[in-house]
Protein backbone atom coordinates (compact mmCIF):
# COMPACT_ATOMS: atom_id res chain seq x y z
CA UNK A 1 0.00 0.00 0.00
CA UNK A 2 1.27 3.47 -0.90
CA UNK A 3 0.58 6.26 1.54
CA UNK A 4 1.35 9.91 1.00
CA UNK A 5 0.92 12.80 3.39
CA UNK A 6 0.12 15.95 1.51
CA UNK A 7 0.72 19.30 3.14
CA UNK A 8 -2.87 20.35 2.59
CA UNK A 9 -4.59 18.57 5.47
CA UNK A 10 -5.26 15.34 3.59
CA UNK A 11 -3.60 11.95 3.43
CA UNK A 12 -3.87 10.00 0.18
CA UNK A 13 -3.70 6.22 0.04
CA UNK A 14 -3.84 3.93 -2.95
CA UNK A 15 -4.13 0.19 -2.67
CA UNK A 16 -6.82 -0.99 -5.02
CA UNK A 17 -6.32 0.84 -8.28
CA UNK A 18 -3.08 -0.72 -9.50
CA UNK A 19 -3.36 -1.92 -13.10
CA UNK A 20 -1.09 -3.74 -15.50
CA UNK A 21 -0.34 -0.46 -17.30
CA UNK A 22 3.15 0.95 -16.80
CA UNK A 23 3.35 4.64 -16.08
CA UNK A 24 6.38 6.11 -17.76
CA UNK A 25 8.28 8.28 -15.29
CA UNK A 26 9.03 10.76 -18.07
CA UNK A 27 5.50 11.19 -19.38
CA UNK A 28 4.17 14.54 -18.27
CA UNK A 29 0.78 16.10 -18.80
CA UNK A 30 -0.47 19.57 -18.00
CA UNK A 31 -1.34 18.34 -14.51
CA UNK A 32 1.50 18.99 -12.06
CA UNK A 33 2.65 15.94 -10.09
CA UNK A 34 2.39 16.30 -6.33
CA UNK A 35 -0.50 18.78 -6.29
CA UNK A 36 -3.57 17.75 -4.28
CA UNK A 37 -5.69 17.19 -7.41
CA UNK A 38 -2.98 14.89 -8.80
CA UNK A 39 -2.40 12.95 -5.58
CA UNK A 40 -6.13 12.40 -4.97
CA UNK A 41 -6.72 10.92 -8.45
CA UNK A 42 -8.67 7.68 -7.91
CA UNK A 43 -7.35 7.61 -4.36
CA UNK A 44 -8.75 7.74 -0.88
CA UNK A 45 -8.18 11.00 0.96
CA UNK A 46 -8.10 10.83 4.72
CA UNK A 47 -9.24 14.18 6.01
CA UNK A 48 -6.74 15.48 8.54
CA UNK A 49 -7.99 14.84 12.07
CA UNK A 50 -7.08 18.36 13.14
CA UNK A 51 -9.44 19.88 10.59
CA UNK A 52 -12.29 17.61 11.76
CA UNK A 53 -11.65 18.54 15.39
CA UNK A 54 -11.68 22.25 14.60
CA UNK A 55 -14.97 21.93 12.75
CA UNK A 56 -16.61 20.05 15.59
CA UNK A 57 -15.54 22.63 18.19
CA UNK A 58 -16.70 25.43 15.96
CA UNK A 59 -20.13 23.80 15.41
CA UNK A 60 -20.54 23.11 19.13
CA UNK A 61 -19.86 26.74 19.95
CA UNK A 62 -22.35 27.96 17.38
CA UNK A 63 -25.11 25.61 18.56
CA UNK A 64 -24.59 26.66 22.20
CA UNK A 65 -24.95 30.29 21.29
CA UNK A 66 -28.18 29.59 19.45
CA UNK A 67 -29.69 27.78 22.41
CA UNK B 1 -16.44 31.52 -20.63
CA UNK B 2 -15.17 32.10 -24.17
CA UNK B 3 -18.50 33.48 -25.41
CA UNK B 4 -18.19 36.30 -22.85
CA UNK B 5 -14.64 37.09 -23.99
CA UNK B 6 -15.13 36.78 -27.74
CA UNK B 7 -15.88 40.47 -28.22
CA UNK B 8 -12.72 41.38 -26.29
CA UNK B 9 -10.69 38.93 -28.41
CA UNK B 10 -11.99 40.58 -31.58
CA UNK B 11 -11.14 43.99 -30.13
CA UNK B 12 -7.61 42.87 -29.26
CA UNK B 13 -7.08 41.38 -32.73
CA UNK B 14 -8.13 44.70 -34.28
CA UNK B 15 -5.90 46.74 -31.97
CA UNK B 16 -2.84 44.56 -32.66
CA UNK B 17 -3.72 43.89 -36.32
CA UNK B 18 -3.03 40.26 -35.51
CA UNK B 19 -4.51 36.81 -34.90
CA UNK B 20 -4.91 36.05 -31.22
CA UNK B 21 -4.12 32.89 -29.26
CA UNK B 22 -4.80 32.75 -25.53
CA UNK B 23 -2.99 30.22 -23.31
CA UNK B 24 -3.49 30.09 -19.56
CA UNK B 25 -2.24 27.41 -17.15
CA UNK B 26 -4.01 27.62 -13.81
CA UNK B 27 -2.01 28.31 -10.67
CA UNK B 28 -5.08 27.84 -8.47
CA UNK B 29 -3.72 26.43 -5.19
CA UNK B 30 -3.94 22.57 -5.07
CA UNK B 31 -4.99 22.50 -8.73
CA UNK B 32 -1.91 23.71 -10.58
CA UNK B 33 -1.14 23.01 -14.21
CA UNK B 34 2.02 23.44 -16.24
CA UNK B 35 3.26 23.84 -19.79
CA UNK B 36 3.58 20.27 -21.05
CA UNK B 37 3.82 18.48 -24.38
CA UNK B 38 0.10 17.59 -24.41
CA UNK B 39 -0.64 21.19 -25.51
CA UNK B 40 1.03 20.79 -28.89
CA UNK B 41 -1.85 18.90 -30.46
CA UNK B 42 -4.59 21.41 -29.49
CA UNK B 43 -2.31 24.33 -30.45
CA UNK B 44 -1.82 22.75 -33.89
CA UNK B 45 -5.60 22.59 -34.35
CA UNK B 46 -5.96 26.30 -33.50
CA UNK B 47 -3.08 27.28 -35.78
CA UNK B 48 -4.41 25.16 -38.66
CA UNK B 49 -7.70 27.03 -38.41
CA UNK B 50 -5.91 30.39 -38.28
CA UNK B 51 -3.69 29.40 -41.23
CA UNK B 52 -0.66 31.29 -42.52
CA UNK B 53 -0.84 34.89 -41.41
CA UNK B 54 1.40 37.95 -41.01
CA UNK B 55 1.19 38.27 -37.24
CA UNK B 56 0.18 36.16 -34.25
CA UNK B 57 -0.31 37.45 -30.71
CA UNK B 58 -0.13 35.04 -27.78
CA UNK B 59 -1.74 36.20 -24.53
CA UNK B 60 0.07 34.11 -21.95
CA UNK B 61 -0.41 33.45 -18.24
CA UNK B 62 1.65 30.66 -16.68
CA UNK B 63 3.98 29.70 -13.86
CA UNK B 64 6.05 27.57 -16.24
CA UNK B 65 6.58 23.94 -17.15
CA UNK B 66 8.55 21.93 -19.66
CA UNK B 67 11.31 23.90 -21.38
CA UNK B 68 11.41 21.81 -24.56
CA UNK B 69 7.65 22.23 -24.98
CA UNK B 70 8.17 26.00 -24.75
CA UNK B 71 10.83 25.77 -27.47
CA UNK B 72 8.61 23.58 -29.67
CA UNK B 73 5.59 25.86 -29.21
CA UNK B 74 7.51 28.96 -30.32
CA UNK B 75 8.75 27.15 -33.42
CA UNK B 76 5.26 25.82 -34.14
CA UNK B 77 3.70 29.30 -33.95
CA UNK B 78 6.52 30.81 -36.01
CA UNK B 79 5.78 28.34 -38.81
CA UNK B 80 2.44 30.12 -39.25
CA UNK B 81 3.54 33.77 -39.10
CA UNK B 82 6.36 36.26 -39.73
CA UNK B 83 5.73 38.39 -36.67
CA UNK B 84 5.05 36.85 -33.24
CA UNK B 85 4.35 38.82 -30.09
CA UNK B 86 3.50 37.84 -26.53
CA UNK B 87 1.13 39.80 -24.27
CA UNK B 88 1.66 39.28 -20.54
CA UNK B 89 -1.26 40.36 -18.37
CA UNK B 90 0.22 39.15 -15.05
CA UNK B 91 2.51 36.13 -14.35
CA UNK B 92 4.64 34.59 -17.08
CA UNK B 93 7.43 32.70 -15.40
CA UNK B 94 10.04 30.06 -16.18
CA UNK B 95 9.09 28.22 -19.40
CA UNK B 96 6.58 31.04 -20.02
CA UNK B 97 9.47 33.52 -20.00
CA UNK B 98 11.32 31.24 -22.43
CA UNK B 99 8.34 31.42 -24.81
CA UNK B 100 8.36 35.22 -24.49
CA UNK B 101 12.05 35.38 -25.44
CA UNK B 102 11.10 33.76 -28.75
CA UNK B 103 8.73 36.60 -29.63
CA UNK B 104 9.59 39.72 -31.64
CA UNK B 105 8.33 41.84 -28.74
CA UNK B 106 6.70 41.42 -25.33
CA UNK B 107 3.75 43.59 -24.31
CA UNK B 108 3.83 43.87 -20.50
CA UNK B 109 1.28 45.48 -18.20
CA UNK B 110 2.41 47.22 -15.00
CA UNK B 111 1.75 44.05 -12.98
CA UNK B 112 3.24 41.65 -15.56
CA UNK B 113 6.27 39.67 -14.44
CA UNK B 114 8.84 37.48 -16.14
CA UNK B 115 11.05 35.05 -14.21
CA UNK B 116 14.35 33.15 -14.37
CA UNK B 117 14.63 30.30 -16.85
CA UNK B 118 17.11 28.13 -14.92
CA UNK B 119 15.56 24.65 -15.02
CA UNK B 120 15.15 21.98 -12.36
CA UNK B 121 15.73 18.35 -13.18
CA UNK B 122 12.87 16.01 -12.29
CA UNK B 123 13.14 12.28 -12.66
CA UNK B 124 12.88 8.93 -10.87
CA UNK B 125 16.60 9.08 -9.92
CA UNK B 126 16.20 12.41 -8.09
CA UNK B 127 16.76 12.26 -4.30
CA UNK B 128 13.76 11.19 -2.21
CA UNK B 129 12.21 13.81 0.06
CA UNK B 130 13.50 13.10 3.60
CA UNK B 131 10.68 12.16 5.97
CA UNK B 132 7.98 12.00 3.29
CA UNK B 133 5.64 9.03 3.50
CA UNK B 134 5.24 8.92 -0.26
CA UNK B 135 8.20 6.83 -1.49
CA UNK B 136 7.79 8.26 -4.99
CA UNK B 137 8.11 11.90 -3.90
CA UNK B 138 11.32 13.41 -5.28
CA UNK B 139 13.24 16.63 -4.70
CA UNK B 140 13.60 18.65 -7.91
CA UNK B 141 17.31 19.29 -8.47
CA UNK B 142 17.91 22.91 -9.41
CA UNK B 143 20.59 23.15 -12.06
CA UNK B 144 21.76 26.51 -10.73
CA UNK B 145 21.86 25.29 -7.11
CA UNK B 146 24.24 22.47 -8.06
CA UNK B 147 26.37 25.00 -9.92
CA UNK B 148 26.24 27.42 -6.96
CA UNK B 149 27.40 24.64 -4.61
CA UNK B 150 30.44 23.95 -6.77
CA UNK B 151 31.15 27.68 -7.22
CA UNK B 152 30.90 28.18 -3.44
CA UNK B 153 33.47 25.45 -2.85
CA UNK B 154 35.85 27.08 -5.32
CA UNK B 155 35.46 30.81 -4.71
CA UNK B 156 34.22 31.07 -1.10
CA UNK B 157 36.07 28.13 0.44
CA UNK B 158 39.07 28.30 -1.89
CA UNK B 159 39.03 24.60 -2.77
CA UNK B 160 40.76 24.48 -6.12
CA UNK B 161 43.08 21.47 -6.02
CA UNK B 162 42.16 18.24 -7.82
CA UNK B 163 41.86 16.20 -4.61
CA UNK B 164 39.54 18.71 -2.90
CA UNK B 165 37.28 19.07 -5.95
CA UNK B 166 37.24 15.31 -6.43
CA UNK B 167 36.14 14.84 -2.79
CA UNK B 168 33.34 17.37 -3.26
CA UNK B 169 32.11 15.59 -6.37
CA UNK B 170 32.20 12.18 -4.68
CA UNK B 171 30.28 13.60 -1.71
CA UNK B 172 27.71 15.17 -4.04
CA UNK B 173 27.09 11.84 -5.76
CA UNK B 174 26.20 10.34 -2.36
CA UNK B 175 23.17 12.66 -2.30
CA UNK B 176 22.41 13.11 -6.00
CA UNK B 177 22.59 10.22 -8.46
CA UNK B 178 25.45 10.61 -11.02
CA UNK B 179 22.98 10.31 -13.90
CA UNK B 180 20.91 13.14 -12.41
CA UNK B 181 24.09 15.24 -12.15
CA UNK B 182 24.79 14.42 -15.79
CA UNK B 183 21.29 15.58 -16.63
CA UNK B 184 21.92 18.79 -14.65
CA UNK B 185 24.96 19.57 -16.80
CA UNK B 186 23.05 18.77 -19.99
CA UNK B 187 20.10 20.97 -18.92
CA UNK B 188 22.42 23.86 -18.06
CA UNK B 189 23.99 23.92 -21.49
CA UNK B 190 20.69 23.22 -23.23
CA UNK B 191 18.76 26.10 -21.60
CA UNK B 192 21.45 28.57 -22.67
CA UNK B 193 21.37 27.22 -26.21
CA UNK B 194 17.55 27.42 -26.34
CA UNK B 195 17.51 30.96 -24.92
CA UNK B 196 20.13 32.11 -27.42
CA UNK B 197 18.27 30.62 -30.38
CA UNK B 198 14.94 32.06 -29.23
CA UNK B 199 16.40 35.51 -28.58
CA UNK B 200 17.52 35.68 -32.20
CA UNK B 201 13.90 36.56 -33.00
CA UNK B 202 13.97 39.37 -30.46
CA UNK B 203 16.58 41.29 -32.49
CA UNK B 204 18.26 43.00 -29.54
CA UNK B 205 21.90 42.57 -30.48
CA UNK B 206 24.63 40.20 -29.32
CA UNK B 207 25.58 42.24 -26.24
CA UNK B 208 22.04 42.39 -24.87
CA UNK B 209 21.47 38.72 -25.71
CA UNK B 210 24.39 37.69 -23.52
CA UNK B 211 23.21 39.93 -20.65
CA UNK B 212 19.66 38.54 -20.80
CA UNK B 213 20.83 34.92 -20.87
CA UNK B 214 23.31 35.43 -18.03
CA UNK B 215 20.72 37.17 -15.86
CA UNK B 216 17.81 34.81 -16.49
CA UNK B 217 19.94 31.65 -16.24
CA UNK B 218 21.97 32.39 -13.13
CA UNK B 219 22.40 35.96 -11.90
CA UNK B 220 18.82 36.46 -10.69
CA UNK B 221 19.56 34.43 -7.53
CA UNK B 222 16.56 32.15 -7.21
CA UNK B 223 13.88 30.67 -9.43
CA UNK B 224 11.08 32.66 -7.77
CA UNK B 225 12.65 36.03 -8.61
CA UNK B 226 10.26 38.23 -10.59
CA UNK B 227 11.17 40.84 -13.16
CA UNK B 228 8.81 43.70 -14.01
CA UNK B 229 8.77 45.57 -17.30
CA UNK B 230 11.16 48.37 -16.28
CA UNK B 231 13.86 45.86 -15.36
CA UNK B 232 13.12 43.75 -18.45
CA UNK B 233 13.51 46.83 -20.66
CA UNK B 234 16.69 47.91 -18.86
CA UNK B 235 18.09 44.43 -19.44
CA UNK B 236 17.64 45.00 -23.16
CA UNK B 237 14.49 43.03 -23.94
CA UNK B 238 12.11 44.45 -26.53
CA UNK B 239 9.30 45.50 -24.18
CA UNK B 240 6.18 47.39 -25.23
CA UNK B 241 4.05 49.26 -22.71
CA UNK B 242 0.32 49.09 -23.57
CA UNK B 243 -1.66 52.34 -23.73
CA UNK B 244 -4.67 52.70 -21.43
CA UNK B 245 -7.14 51.47 -24.03
CA UNK B 246 -5.10 48.34 -24.76
CA UNK B 247 -4.46 47.77 -21.06
CA UNK B 248 -8.20 47.88 -20.30
CA UNK B 249 -8.82 45.25 -22.97
CA UNK B 250 -6.01 42.95 -21.70
CA UNK B 251 -7.11 43.38 -18.09
CA UNK B 252 -10.76 42.61 -18.90
CA UNK B 253 -9.73 39.37 -20.65
CA UNK B 254 -7.50 38.34 -17.76
CA UNK B 255 -10.13 39.17 -15.11
CA UNK B 256 -12.72 37.03 -16.88
CA UNK B 257 -10.32 34.07 -17.16
CA UNK B 258 -9.24 34.46 -13.52
CA UNK B 259 -12.90 34.27 -12.53
CA UNK B 260 -13.62 31.26 -14.75
CA UNK B 261 -10.62 29.24 -13.52
CA UNK B 262 -11.09 30.48 -9.94
CA UNK B 263 -7.37 31.25 -9.77
CA UNK B 264 -7.53 32.95 -6.38
CA UNK B 265 -9.64 30.31 -4.60
CA UNK B 266 -7.78 27.24 -3.29
CA UNK B 267 -9.27 23.92 -4.39
CA UNK B 268 -10.60 22.03 -1.35
CA UNK B 269 -12.45 18.70 -1.74
CA UNK B 270 -14.24 19.29 1.57
CA UNK B 271 -15.54 22.65 0.42
CA UNK B 272 -16.59 21.10 -2.90
CA UNK B 273 -18.68 18.54 -1.01
CA UNK B 274 -20.19 21.05 1.41
CA UNK B 275 -23.02 19.35 3.29
CA UNK B 276 -23.42 16.62 0.65
CA UNK B 277 -21.78 13.21 0.92
CA UNK B 278 -21.27 12.89 -2.82
CA UNK B 279 -20.58 15.41 -5.53
CA UNK B 280 -19.70 15.29 -9.21
CA UNK B 281 -17.02 17.73 -10.30
CA UNK B 282 -15.61 19.26 -13.45
CA UNK B 283 -12.53 21.36 -12.75
CA UNK B 284 -11.26 23.66 -15.51
CA UNK B 285 -7.49 23.86 -15.19
CA UNK B 286 -5.98 25.34 -18.36
CA UNK B 287 -7.27 26.88 -21.58
CA UNK B 288 -6.12 27.42 -25.15
CA UNK B 289 -8.45 29.73 -27.05
CA UNK B 290 -8.79 31.49 -30.38
CA UNK B 291 -11.56 33.24 -32.27
CA UNK B 292 -11.19 30.74 -35.13
CA UNK B 293 -11.23 27.44 -33.23
CA UNK B 294 -12.94 28.17 -29.92
CA UNK B 295 -11.78 26.76 -26.61
CA UNK B 296 -9.64 23.79 -25.66
CA UNK B 297 -9.82 23.23 -21.95
CA UNK B 298 -7.82 20.90 -19.69
CA UNK B 299 -10.33 19.40 -17.29
CA UNK B 300 -10.44 16.93 -14.44
CA UNK B 301 -13.82 15.25 -14.09
CA UNK B 302 -15.17 12.71 -11.65
CA UNK B 303 -17.06 12.14 -8.45
CA UNK B 304 -15.97 12.48 -4.86
CA UNK B 305 -17.77 10.93 -1.92
CA UNK B 306 -17.31 11.39 1.81
CA UNK B 307 -17.47 8.54 4.29
CA UNK B 308 -17.10 8.47 8.05
CA UNK B 309 -15.41 5.26 9.18
CA UNK B 310 -15.60 4.02 12.78
CA UNK B 311 -12.10 3.06 13.89
CA UNK B 312 -11.42 0.18 16.34
CA UNK B 313 -10.18 2.74 18.89
CA UNK B 314 -13.67 4.33 18.93
CA UNK B 315 -12.43 7.31 16.92
CA UNK B 316 -14.09 8.33 13.67
CA UNK B 317 -12.10 8.85 10.49
CA UNK B 318 -13.42 10.98 7.65
CA UNK B 319 -12.36 9.89 4.19
CA UNK B 320 -12.99 11.25 0.71
CA UNK B 321 -12.95 8.81 -2.20
CA UNK B 322 -12.17 10.18 -5.64
CA UNK B 323 -13.34 8.47 -8.81
CA UNK B 324 -11.73 10.30 -11.75
CA UNK B 325 -13.58 9.63 -14.99
CA UNK B 326 -11.65 11.99 -17.30
CA UNK B 327 -8.55 14.12 -17.27
CA UNK B 328 -7.17 15.82 -20.34
CA UNK B 329 -7.86 18.34 -23.09
CA UNK B 330 -11.40 18.74 -24.40
CA UNK B 331 -12.58 20.83 -27.34
CA UNK B 332 -15.52 23.18 -26.81
CA UNK B 333 -16.88 24.41 -30.11
CA UNK B 334 -18.24 27.90 -30.53
CA UNK B 335 -21.98 27.88 -31.25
Amino acid sequence: MKTAIINTGYTATSAIFDTTAIESPYYETSSIKGTLIDEMKNNLLIVDERIVAKTEISNAEISEEKE
Amino acid sequence: MLKDRLELYNELEQKRNSKLLVYVTSDRPNLGTQIASDILSPFTEHLDKIGDTDKITLLLYTRGGNTLTAWTLVNLIRNFCDDFEVIIPFNCHSAGTLISLGANRIVMTKQATLGPIDPSVNGPLNPAIPGANNPNARVPVSVEFVDSYLQMAKSELGINDQKGLSDILIDLTKHIHPLTLGQVYKSKTQIKMLAKKLLANHEIGQEHEDDVIKFLCSESGSHDYTMHRKEAKALGLNIEKPNMELYTCIKSIYDDIEKELELRTPFEPNVLLGNQNQSAYQLRRAIIESVEYGCDVFVSEGTISRQVIQQPNQQQQTTIQDNRTFEGWRQEKLN
